[in-house]
Order: C-alpha cells, then sequence, then structure tokens
C-alpha cells in the first residue's frame, strides 16, 4: 500500500509538477521569512537579518534540486531529460549520428534479415501434434542409406512391434488430375488407412480415412489438402462427394484437411489416397516401396524402441535370409529427416557470418563513441564539476548509445524487409516449406539485438569516459583521454581488423569452392534444351508395350515439331533430382570376390537421340538406335567411369552384365534374369550432385525397359522456351489427358544446384566487404584521432627539426603495429572458424594459403588507406600554428 | 558542507524529524529551530538538509502535509504524523535505545569486564 500511495504521489508530482515547484517555492520563502523575523526579533537591522538568512540557507536551487531528487519521479525526469540532451547531442553532429546509425541498420539489419531465414528452416513447428515422437523407420544396407520398405516387411513389424502407438504407411508421388481445361499433376500422397490418426490430425470438412480403406478392392476414395481445395477448388464445399479423375480412376473426395496442415513433408500434398493406389505399391518383399512411420507410445523411449524392432528384425532375417542380409532399421524423427542438412549448415554459416558483421559494427561504433567522448570531454568535465555523479554521467551516454542503437535497429528494420522481400525466392532453392517472413519473433529478435547493441557498443566508453577528475581537466588539456583511453580504442581496432579477415578468409575459401563447382564438367551442355517431366498412370498404360508405343510415338512427334533440333526423353535428367540405382552382377565373377554384395551403379533410360539431344558425347561404339527394339538383343551404354572400373584392362565393348526384372506387377518368383551387352562407352555426367567424383552409371534403352515416368528433352535451334506450348501439344495430340510439368531450360538444373552455393558466397561477400570497411573506418578514427590529440607534440617535433618523414614513420610504425597484431589474431580466428564450413566447401583445403594471404594482404592495405589522411594531414602541420593554437 | 550537520549520525535526521512533528504539527522553518532549542544548540540543521528529509518522509508515508494559516494571516505548510510515521518512530527509537545502550557499555567498558 505503501509503495503504491508513493508511486501516486510520484505521479502526481510528475503531471503536476508546476504546482509542486510553486509550493517548494512558497514554503523556501516562508522559511527564509520566518528566519528573517527571529534575526530582526533579535535586535538585527533588517538588511542585515536578510542577509545572514541568505547565507544560512545557501543556494536556493541547489535545495531545490536536492528535493526533487528525492522521489522516483525525479529518476523518470532526469531520464527524460538525458533523452532530449542525447537526442539534441545527436541531431548536433548530424554526420557522426548519420555514421553510427548507418553502421549498426547495416549490422542489425543483416542479422534480422538472416534471422527470419533462419526462422523459417530452424526453427519452424510441425502441423501435426509432439512432431518429434513421430518417428520414420529406415531400412538400411551398407550401401544404400535407404528410406523405404517393403510392403510385407512392414506388415510384419506392425503385427509384432510394440512400442509404437501404430505404424503406418507413406509415400509421395505426382497423379494426373484429368477431367479440367487440360490435364494437371498435383502432389499425392499415397498413406494407410490409419495415416492421419498416427500424425494426429482431423478432417475441417468430412472425414480422414476409416479402417480398411486401404485394404486392395476398397472403394477409390481421396482426401483433398487446404492448399489444393482453396487453389483448385475454390474453396467450394460442395466438393465433398464430388468425383475426381485422379490417374485415370475415379475418386469420391471425401474430407478436406484443415488449413494448418500444409507446408514440410508430409504435409504438402494436394490429395491423399489410399496406400494400395500407389503406383509403387508392391506385395514384393525384396522391393521397397514405401516410407514406414509411427508414434512412439507415451514413456517408451527412442532405444527401447529401437530394441523391440531389432528383435523382429532378427526373426525377420531368419525366415528370409535371401532379402533381409545386411539390412537393419534406423530411427530418425520427422524433424531431423525434414531439417535438411543442405539448408541448415549454409543458414548456420551466414548467421554466425553476419553474427560477426554485427560485432564489428558495435566495435567500431564504440570506437567512434570513445573518440568522440574525448572530444567531448570538457563538457563532461563541466557537468562532473557542477556535481553530476559518476552513475549520472554514465547513464546519460548509455542513453545517447542506446538511442543510437535503436535508431539503427529501426532502420535495419527496414532493410531486413527489403532483404527478406528480394530474398524470397531463395526460399524455393532450399525447398524451404515456410517463406522467410519479418513475424513478431523477427521483431522481437531486432528490439532486442538493438538495446544488446547499445549496451555493448556505449558500457565501454561510458565507463572510461565517466572516470575523470574534473579539476585536472578543466585545463581544457587535448590529452585528457591519456594512454589508457587510447589502448583501449587500439584493441577495439585490432578486434575489428581481426573479425573482418576471419570473414574475408571465409569469404575467399566460399568464392574459390565456388569457382570449383562451376569449372566442374557436369558433362552435358543445357542452354538450348528444353525439359518437362510427366508420369504415365500405370492403369492406362498397362503393358511395357503399351508405354514404349506411348514414349516412342510421342518423342517422334515432338522431333517434328518446327524448331526442334532433336528430342530425346531421358527417365532421370541429370543433377534434377532424379536417380535410380541398379544391382546386377557380371557374369563369370564371383560374387563373393566382391565383399559379398552384388555391384551396383547408378541406373538411366534413354531414347536413342539422348546423347546428341543434350550434348554429351559418346567416347567408344554407338548409340542406342530404332534397331535396338523390344525383341532385340537387350544393350547397354555404360560411362567411362563404369568401364574403367568393371573392365579396367579390357575393351568394354561386348561385355555383359546380368541383371533380374524388379518392380511393381512383377512376381518376384518368376521374376526373369537376363543379359546386356555393352554397346558404346558415354562421358561421364554428374548424375546426382555436382560435387559427386565421378559415379559409374548405366544406360538401358526405354524400349528394352519400359518405364511410365520420363523426362522429355528437346534441343531447340532458337530459344527453347519458346518452344513451350507447341511441344505440350505434341504431346497432348498423343494423350490428351497427360500432364507434363516442371517444365525448364535444362541449364537451369545446373543453376539450382550451385544456387546455395552462390547465394551464400554473395552473402558472406558482401559481409567481408563491409566489415573491410568498417575496419578501415575504425582505423582511420583512431590514427586521425592520434594525430588530432598529438598535434602539440608533432608540433613541437617539428618546431625542434624533426621532418615531415619521421612524424610519417611514427604513424605509420602505429598503423602497422595496429595491423600485424590484428591480422595475427584474425588469421588465428580464421583457422578456426572455416573449419566448420569444410562440408560445404568444394576443392578448397580447410586452410586454404591463398585465401589466408588474401585476407591479410587485403586488410593491410585497408589499414594503409586509412593511414594515409591522418599522415597527411599531420606532415602538413604548421609547427607554429599548432604551438599558437593551445 | 561538512560543518555543522558532521554532528548528526547519519540518517538520524529523518527520526529526530519525527519526533519533532510527533509532539505537534509544525511548518519546516519551526521543525529546524525545534531541533536547534531541544539540542540546546547540539545541532543546527540547515534548510540544504531539512527539505530533501520532509520530501523522503512525505514519500515514504511518514508524515503528511498540509497548508495552514498562521498567526498574523500567513500560509505556511505544516507536517505532522501520519499513523505509519507513528509506528515507524516507535520502532526506530527502540532500535536507537538499543544501539546506544550497546555502544555506551563497549565505550564504558574497563579491561577486568573482558
Amino acid at each position: 500500500m505503501a509503495k503504491l500511495g508513493r508511486f501516486l504521489r510520484g505521479t502526481r508530482a510528475l503531471f503536476r509538477k508546476e504546482q509542486t515547484e510553486l509550493e517548494l517555492d512558497d514554503e523556501l520563502r516562508d522559511y527564509l521569512s520566518r528566519s528573517v523575523e527571529e534575526k530582526v526579533e533579535a535586535g538585527k537591522t533588517h538588511e542585515q537579518a536578510l542577509r545572514e538568512a541568505r547565507l544560512e540557507i545557501g543556494n536556493l536551487d541547489v535545495i531545490k534540486e536536492e528535493v526533487r531528487d528525492q522521489g522516483w519521479e525525479s529518476i523518470a525526469e532526469s531520464l527524460w531529460r538525458d533523452l532530449r540532451f542525447g537526442v539534441r547531442m545527436l541531431v548536433r553532429n548530424p554526420g557522426f549520428t548519420a555514421v553510427v546509425v548507418l553502421t549498426l541498420a547495416l549490422g542489425i539489419g543483416a542479422n534480422s534479415a538472416i534471422f527470419s531465414a533462419a526462422n523459417a528452416v530452424l526453427l519452424r513447428s510441425y502441423p501435426f501434434q509432439q512432431a518429434d515422437r513421430l518417428l520414420f523407420l529406415r531400412q538400411v544396407t551398407a550401401s544404400n542409406p535407404g528410406m523405404l520398405i517393403s510392403i510385407p516387411n512392414f506388415m510384419d513389424y506392425r503385427r509384432q512391434q510394440t512400442s509404437f502407438q501404430q505404424l503406418t504407411l507413406w509415400r509421395s508421388g505426382s497423379v494426373n488430375l484429368t477431367g479440367g481445361d487440360y490435364p494437371e499433376r498435383v502432389v499425392g500422397s499415397f498413406v494407410s488407412d490409419n495415416f492421419f490418426d498416427v500424425l494426429g490430425v482431423k478432417a475441417t470438412l468430412g472425414r480422414t480415412f476409416v479402417s480398411g480403406e486401404d485394404q486392395p478392392g476398397a472403394g477409390a476414395v481421396a482426401i483433398v489438402g487446404y492448399r489444393a481445395w482453396v487453389s483448385r477448388f475454390g474453396k467450394d464445399s460442395k466438393l465433398l462427394g464430388r468425383r475426381l479423375t485422379l490417374n485415370n480412376e475415379s475418386y469420391t473426395v471425401v474430407g478436406i484437411l484443415p488449413v494448418e496442415f500444409s507446408g514440410g513433408w508430409l504435409a504438402n500434398s494436394d490429395v491423399y489416397l489410399p496406400a494400395q493406389h500407389s503406383p509403387a505399391y508392391t506385395l514384393d518383399r525384396k522391393d521397397p516401396a514405401m516410407f514406414m512411420l509411427g508414434r512412439l507410445k507415451d514413456g517408451v523411449s527412442r532405444q527401447q524402441a529401437f530394441a523391440d524392432l531389432t528383435l523382429i528384425e532378427k526373426r525377420l532375417a531368419t525366415d528370409y535370409p535371401d532379402v533381409m542380409t545386411g539390412m537393419h532399421l534406423e530411427l530418425t524423427s520427422v524433424p531431423e529427416m525434414e531439417k535438411s542438412e543442405s539448408a541448415s549448415t549454409p543458414l548456420l554459416i551466414v548467421l554466425a557470418a553476419v553474427m560477426i558483421l554485427l560485432l564489428i559494427a558495435c566495435l567500431n561504433v564504440a570506437t567512434l563513441l570513445l573518440a568522440r567522448g574525448s572530444a567531448r570531454q570538457q563538457e563532461l568535465s563541466v557537468r562532473a564539476a557542477l556535481g553530476a555523479s559518476r552513475t549520472s554521467l554514465i547513464r546519460q551516454l548509455l542513453i545517447e548509445s542506446l538511442l543510437i542503437s535503436l535508431s539503427g535497429g529501426m532502420l535495419g528494420l527496414l532493410l531486413a524487409a527489403w532483404l527478406v522481400w528480394s530474398f524470397s525466392d531463395y526460399s524455393t532453392i532450399y525447398d524451404i516449406p515456410h517463406r522467410a517472413a519479418l513475424d513478431w519473433k523477427a521483431l522481437f529478435f531486432t528490439l532486442s539485438v538493438s538495446v544488446l547493441t547499445g549496451v555493448i557498443a556505449g558500457i565501454l566508453p561510458a565507463i572510461r569516459l565517466s572516470k575523470m577528475n574534473p579539476a585536472t581537466n578543466f585545463t581544457g588539456s587535448s590529452r585528457i583521454a591519456g594512454h589508457q583511453g587510447h589502448r583501449l580504442r587500439s584493441s577495439f581496432v585490432i578486434a575489428q581488423l581481426a573479425l573482418a579477415i576471419v570473414l574475408l578468409v571465409s569469404a575467399s575459401m566460399l568464392v574459390k569452392s565456388f569457382w570449383a563447382l562451376l569449372a566442374v564438367n557436369a558433362g552435358f551442355t543445357g542452354e538450348k534444351v528444353l525439359s518437362m517431366e510427366y508420369r504415365l498412370p500405370r492403369n492406362k498404360y498397362k503393358s511395357g508395350t503399351e508405354q514404349w508405343n506411348f514414349h516412342r510415338t510421342m518423342v517422334a512427334r515432338v522431333g517434328q515439331v518446327p524448331g526442334v533440333v532433336s528430342a530425346a526423353i531421358v527417365q532421370a535428367l541429370p543433377l534434377s533430382g532424379n536417380w535410380g540405382e541398379l544391382v546386377f552382377t557380371l557374369p563369370g565373377r564371383n560374387v563373393a570376390n566382391n565383399g559379398g554384395e552384388q555391384s551396383a551403379s547408378l541406373v538411366n533410360l534413354i531414347t536413342p537421340d539422348y546423347f546428341n539431344t543434350i550434348g554429351s558425347p559418346i567416347l567408344r561404339g554407338r548409340s542406342f538406335s530404332d534397331q535396338d527394339g523390344p525383341d532385340a538383343a537387350r544393350v547397354i551404354i555404360v560411362t567411362r567411369s563404369f568401364a574403367s572400373k568393371y573392365w579396367p584392362e579390357q575393351n568394354p565393348i561386348g561385355q555383359e552384365i546380368e541383371f533380374t526384372d524388379r518392380g511393381p506387377g512383377i512376381d518376384p518368383a518368376n521374376a526373369a534374369t537376363h543379359r546386356a551387352a555393352v554397346v558404346g562407352v558415354a562421358a561421364d555426367v554428374k548424375q546426382v550432385n555436382l560435387r559427386d567424383a565421378d559415379r559409374p552409371l548405366v544406360y538401358f534403352p526405354y524400349s528394352q525397359m519400359p518405364a511410365i515416368f520420363g523426362t522429355l528433352i528437346a534441343r531447340a535451334a532458337g530459344d527453347p522456351s519458346a518452344l513451350t506450348d507447341s511441344i505440350r501439344h505434341a504431346v497432348w495430340s498423343v494423350d490428351k489427358d497427360q500432364p507434363v510439368w516442371r517444365i525448364r531450360i535444362v541449364a537451369e538444373v545446373f543453376d539450382q544446384q550451385v544456387a546455395p552455393d552462390r547465394l551464400m558466397m554473395s552473402l558472406v561477400c558482401s559481409f567481408g566487404v563491409l566489415a573491410m570497411a568498417l575496419g578501415m573506418i575504425g582505423a582511420y578514427g583512431l590514427l586521425s584521432n592520434s594525430v588530432n590529440e598529438r598535434r602539440k607534440e608533432i608540433g613541437v617535433r617539428m618546431a625542434l627539426g624533426a621532418s615531415p618523414k619521421s612524424v610519417l614513420r611514427w604513424l605509420i610504425r602505429q598503423a602497422v603495429r595496429l595491423t600485424v597484431v590484428g591480422i595475427a589474431i584474425g588469421l588465428l580466428g580464421a583457422l578456426i572458424a572455416t573449419r566448420f564450413m569444410t562440408s560445404f566447401l568444394y576443392g578448397v583445403a580447410p586452410a586454404d594459403g591463398f585465401s589466408l594471404i588474401l585476407g591479410s594482404v587485403l586488410m593491410s592495405v585497408t589499414a594503409l588507406v586509412a593511414c594515409y589522411f591522418p599522415a597527411r594531414r599531420a606532415s602538413r602541420l604548421d609547427p607554429m600554428v599548432t604551438l599558437r593554437c593551445e | 558542507m561538512g560543518e555543522k550537520p558532521s554532528l548528526l549520525v547519519q540518517g538520524t535526521l529523518d527520526m529526530l524529524i519525527l519526533k519533532t512533528v510527533a509532539l505537534e504539527p509544525m511548518h519546516g522553518y519551526g521543525i529546524g529551530l525545534r531541533l536547534e532549542q531541544i539540542s540546546g544548540g547540539v545541532f543546527q540543521v540547515n534548510a540544504g538538509s531539512l527539505f530533501p528529509a520532509f520530501r523522503r518522509l512525505e514519500g515514504s508515508g511518514w508524515i503528511k502535509a498540509e497548508w495552514r494559516a498562521t498567526e498574523n494571516n500567513r500560509r505556511a505548510k505544516y507536517y505532522a504524523l501520519t499513523d505509519q510515521g507513528r509506528r515507524k518512530l516507535k520502532s526506530e527509537t527502540r532500535e536507537w535505545e538499543t544501539q546506544t545502550t550497546a555502544i555506551a557499555r563497549i565505550l564504558a567498558a574497563t579491561p577486568g569486564e573482558v
């Protein structure tokens, strides 16, 4: 109660300041007149009494000031006064203010922008409960970090396991949606009936799947995702119960998913269909068909679950030794699975870089505050002499630096908004489910960073500047800051230079790595080649013959489109993210010699004109031709690295490999084994990743290896994108219901591969350049300040006969000391810091000598440039003028 | 600054003011005068110490102020003790007595007693 009363009185005093002041005046006047009266009564004259009374009472203003200092309202008031004073100081020095505010705006803005990106990737939430209890059960072999599991295996695990509430299946794939203006491809998910129960998601309209709907022969039902419901079906609630033609079959829509269920791996599909409709669905135990996932029972740990599953695994291994040898399960939670390494590592690197930049900005501002402080020393001395306590000086200086940092933060927010907006396209590079945006988290982050920055940049200068003895400073000497102040500033500048070197070295290594990537020969040229993907519905193109007929007719029609030089189909376009593997044996060689495992290599399907269409040469032998039909002898083409790995000493042409048919719709018991002979050797291509070493790859002709998925490529005489429509219509002339998608120029896949590197390189480079500029400003400020402070000394020296040269030497010595120490610390820091980048670098050693030297040289040049102007000024000082000036 | 109030033990001024206004409500000058008189001229408290103390005590709710007409029709600000102030004075006095007794005992100690 007492506190409340005090607060109320204080508030009243704040608002009725006039009144309170008047009362105090009255009271003091009353006091004075009583004092006078008493002295008059004691026999003094009125004048004498008045004089004595005035002497006794002292300075009225001091009393008033002390009275005011008693309440908390006085603190608020003096804060307000400091604030106004701070604003006045900043406005009066617009040049200084602009520099420090802009410096911090850059640092803070860059941080907020990167934070928003990191926020979208690293700190995202999941559209279902307890995502970390939701585990993927991945079936892994030594050579294959596989993700998928066969459906018979899944059923055994589901029956026998005890640690999960339920296990469920999921696999996504493209689905053809027809019946509209033109055929479309939508993203589909094929799931078990309990999928939504496991995730804990309820339909917003209608229902999710019910038990038994994932059995063969159950009714064809579909659930539509919220995004697709809005964008494709206009949020029409009558969609429930309507029939959609998906992959040529008719499905009844039974449910719409809620808006929250979108984004990320499991939740990004347009339609959800029962598992048995998946083209990959097969009951072959050898064929990993789908993802298995499950939610842990409450209280069951991951280790317990793993032990439980290992037991089942052993049983399976005894029952099916041929399938299960070398296989084991691994558990990965959904967040771990979705947190793609490819996105988080570069983000963390960039985050670290941008924080270093902010630290440099802080140091820079601190140096500038210190430098300006020594110019303000006289003002501060006067304040101290007039009775300002040290705390109140520190408070005033801190308020000034907070003002600077908060203005910087506000400006930085604008910068961040612009950065986020202009870089938002990059979210597609990293497949970021949620686009980066400046949300309240980012606002809060910016505010905290601003306050922290203000305190960090302001606290040391404030403590340093407030520490002084007013008496000795009144003389107005120019060396007030003293040696200590100078040393503090020197160490700030050294720290700036060192941090800048860390950034410069990192940037240089990233540039080198990027150049190395650009220099990689991917094995094809795609500037003139248009590509588009398609997937034939298996229920419409049931047999291999039907599938091959579509491919053959379609590619022939596209080849006739005016402007098309040549056309081909490839199953997995290099660097597109698609690729496949083939397990094979070499006839006459012992499998055991091969480490007990069959050989495996990348595999691709192509049509005859593939190599000249994509611009990749045949090195030996020939390409496929129309003679290599479905019934002709089986042929393959291998890449150079395949040939040199398996037939190092022999002519690869005519050699054979042996393999077994696998896949949906093939009964494993009667699966045929084939041999195919090499007819040509092709150049190596980067199929999966630009950074990979050349991996062996074997090509099969589409004619002998039917498939439903293909990437149509067409080399154009002129602008390839101009052919988009005519090529699409050529496809639709074969099947009007066949959608095509991912229409792009092949060279773009290359750009997309290096896009993360390009982005990171340009970010860290711009941070490095900014850091260098800030370091230069810092060093310049320090040196020019030390020239100013020692003007008198320089004048005396020169008057005594020192040459301008010796003055220059003195300055350069100073600059060299800063640089050498800065570089030494910086190189050490760079060696440690770049260690964390190695996973992202290509073709660059962790301690890259070139980059280390480049960073040092750049920084030395920077320091020299910073040294130039103060040096020139110092050497041009007229001794007479400087001596008179004091 | 260090002349007269140096006689006053730090922190005792508040207690003395409370005691003075406990006798009867009084204006600022009167309080100073009373302190001087009662102490037999030992304590001379100037305005620079008094007025901040008034504001402090008022802020803590131990005294309350009131403008009153005085003899020969002048207005003066009179300070009076509140109930809270009375309790505070009581506890301060008790505390003070304990301390002074203890200090006196220590100062009066002779070697034999220890």
